[in-house]
């Protein structure tokens, strides 16, 4: 287990606890390092990953600061992870911004240590093969709400270090990959559901990808670090891999498409056809046929329920069946064989695809330095946890062949 | 029972206005006239849905005024109130957990028993077709259980049953997965999927040469469960109204107190079995 006397038994707040990588943190300190764990969580609807858990919640959003107060009194940690996606605003208006503010000043007045979630993408493109933490700040594009809001949130946290005596420190996650992530492990398998993914033959990306329990460990050890100089710290994987390597790792879990290797020619041509075939009707139409679970949850919503019903009880025999068959593809009765052994030959994600020309490779040696954070997991020893969870998750094979009863198995700690 | 039924909602919360007062308001059995719930603005929220209705923070002054009333309050409060309502001679339509253990379960069912109010149970899910499916084959005895509590509450739970002819079954049930969301039943010579929420199945053949889909149609016990969520509300209202004014088979009768009973000591009987649900990708890592 990771040594941290600063978090053995203590009271830490977790922001942003209901995310991927909260809800992990959150986990592991209450069940490995014996902390009383507090969330804030703006409704305990977002508070699925973490029920399971003997924590404290407090209610508010991250950027009142009488709420981000009541809930780090008493604390010796806050785990600051709450962040958001907000594309239209200015960066110093953002939750993300605001957020770390309001959490940085509750910081200082409480005497509480601040363990700060940035991001790798501060560092936007650079161009050394090999980046560190004396990287320049600046965004891939001008249009990157994401690295310009956590370059000012990373900004304004120095400041606080410097005129309010802040302890802090700060983390910079590469692309963190594990059970619910939605960009880097649901997103690649859930399209292998489907379809083949096409990557280019000449492919000499680097993925800088690193597993979830790794962050977690360097948030913990980064919590012993913490002071008013508010060091970064890269935080990458074990790994030198390709992003064809990272995403055929998915395909091998045991999805039905796989990751076929094509020339650059062929890939802009699907990529042509591609952008030929968006449309917005024709998107939403797609996502109610392939998501059940899309369907269910408009169909369990007022409206949605509602209209249903209405159709229902007005509509004719014929109209119900052409919108039946318009939202879930099927025509009753049907009866359909076997699908051609051929999936569909498609481009990855397009944040995949940008990612996929960056060749320059993150070092975590700052970190290893001075947090002494070793990365544990590469993509292949990670996979067996990850295959697990797929697989109960209803991701990938059949799950039914797995009892889901303790079995004292050891060899998942490797 | 004087139709239309005269009924007060106490507890007006998210599900008593998102589900129970759309369904009243399509449905004719019913005749709102009191909603109750201590915070008054909640209260007269769903009042402003009934023209003739009044807004109350006091539910022990329903006796003189309503023939029925459904509670929906938070949990612990459901058992109490509705045992009130009960001994007022009050028929009760008691949100699900009906109470909170096997005792409290029990006092319920012995008050409804005593009276001539009647109590029934808002199982909700049992208007869906995979339900109603599941349901044909009897009552079930619980095998194993499993849950993913860490000292929490639990999301995911894995149960796996037997019929009372020996069939064997799982339930699964998840706050953070996408299930399927059907009822399975897996024969020798193919595969049924019956769908909770589309009115839809699909029968598909162990060889997997091909899947016939379609509707459930045809004289079975299936057809009338309600397809969609809200519908599932105002199938449960017609049935509560039938039983109330005594005009239902007994097979098709609304979940009363004895079911109400049943279903805690189900719990109960999970809870005492209960074994640690297995997740490798949660547990330990050691230090490299």
């Amino acid at each position: 287990m990771t040594t941290s006397p600063v978090c053995r038994g203590a009271t830490i707040l977790v922001t942003g606890a209901g995310g991927f990588l909260g809800s992990r943190i959150a986990d592991r300190l209450v069940l490995e390092h014996g902390a009383t764990v507090r969330v804030l969580l703006r409704s305990l609807a977002g508070a699925s990953k973490i029920a399971t858990l003997p924590v404290e919640y407090r209610r508010g959003d991250v950027t009142d600061l009488a709420a981000v107060t009541d809930a780090a009194e008493g604390c010796d940690v806050v785990m600051h992870c709450a962040s958001r996606i907000e594309p239209v605003v200015a960066p110093e208006a953002t939750t993300t911004f605001l957020g770390t503010r309001t959490v940085a000043y509750a910081c200082s007045t409480l005497r509480a240590k601040l363990v700060h979630i940035s991001s790798s993408s501060v560092y936007g493109i650079p161009s050394p093969s090999v980046v560190d933490e004396t990287a320049p700040h600046r965004a891939r594009h001008r249009k990157d709400a994401y690295a310009l809001a956590k370059i000012a949130a990373e900004r304004l946290l120095q400041q606080c270090c410097k005129d309010r005596g802040l302890e802090a420190a700060i983390l910079q996650p590469t692309m963190i990959f594990g059970p619910y992530s939605v960009e880097w492990t649901l997103t690649p398998l859930s399209m292998l559901q489907g379809a083949d993914i096409a990557m280019a033959d000449d492919d000499r990306s680097v993925c800088n990808a690193v597993y979830v329990d790794d962050v977690v460990t360097a948030a913990v050890l980064a919590a012993n670090a913490c002071d008013t100089t508010c060091e970064s710290y890269l935080i990458n994987g074990k790994d030198l891999l390709t992003w064809t390597d990272y995403l055929s790792r998915h395909a091998a879990m045991g999805t039905p498409g796989k990751i076929v290797v094509v020339s650059r020619e062929r890939l802009a041509q699907l990529r042509a056809e591609a952008s030929g075939s968006r449309s917005l009707t024709r998107t939403l139409i797609r996502l109610l046929r392939d998501q059940p679970e899309i369907r269910s949850a408009l169909l369990a919503t007022r409206m949605g329920g509602g209209a249903f019903s209405l159709l229902q009880k007005y509509g004719s025999r014929r109209l119900m069946g052409y919108v039946r068959h318009r939202l879930t593809g099927r025509r009753d009765p049907t009866i359909t064989f076997p699908k051609a052994s051929n999936l569909p030959l498609r481009l990855p994600p397009q944040h995949f695809l940008d990612l996929a020309t960056q060749t320059h490779r993150y070092s975590s040696a700052k970190a290893e330095r001075k947090l002494a954070y070793v990365p544990r997991y590469s993509v292949d020893t990670a996979l067996p946890r990850l295959k697990a969870w797929a697989e109960w998750s209803r991701l990938i094979g059949n799950a039914r062949q797995r009892p889901p009863f303790s079995t004292h198995e050891t060899d998942w700690v490797d | 029972m004087e139709y239309p039924i005269r009924l007060a909602i106490v507890g007006c919360g998210t599900v008593a206005e998102r589900f129970h007062a759309p369904a009243l308001r399509s449905f004719q059995g019913f005749s709102p006239v009191v909603m109750v719930d201590r915070q008054l603005h909640r209260a007269e929220l769903l009042k402003s849905y009934f023209p003739s209705c009044v807004a109350e923070t006091d539910f022990t002054k329903l006796r003189e005024h309503v023939d029925a009333a459904i509670v929906a309050l938070p949990n612990d409060l459901n058992a109490m109130v509705a045992t009130q309502l009960l001994q007022a001679g009050i028929s009760v339509l008691v949100e699900k957990p009906a109470a909170l253990n096997v005792e409290s379960a029990r006092e319920l069912e012995t008050a409804a028993l005593k009276g001539r109010a009647k109590l029934a149970v808002g199982f909700i899910r049992r208007e869906a077709l995979g339900v109603r499916m599941a349901r044909m084959f009897g009552d079930v005895r619980i095998k194993r259980f499993a849950d993913d509590s860490r000292g929490g509450v639990e999301t995911n739970a894995h149960i796996d049953v037997e019929t009372q002819s020996g069939i064997p079954g799982t339930v699964e049930l998840s706050w953070t997965r996408s299930l399927r969301n059907t009822a399975r039943i897996v024969g020798t010579r193919g595969t049924l999927d019956v769908e909770w929420y589309m009115n839809a199945a699909r029968l598909a053949l162990p060889n997997g040469l091909h899947t016939l889909s379609g509707e459930v149609t045809g004289d079975c016990r299936l057809c009338g469960g309600a397809d969609a969520f809200p519908m599932m509300f105002l199938a449960q209202l017609c049935r509560w109204c039938a039983w109330l004014r005594d005009e239902t088979r007994a097979e098709e009768r609304v979940a009363d107190a004895s079911d109400g009973r049943r279903n805690i000591e189900l719990i109960s009987s999970c809870r005492a079995m209960r074994e640690q649900m297995a997740e490798p990708w949660r547990e330990g890592v050691t230090a490299g």
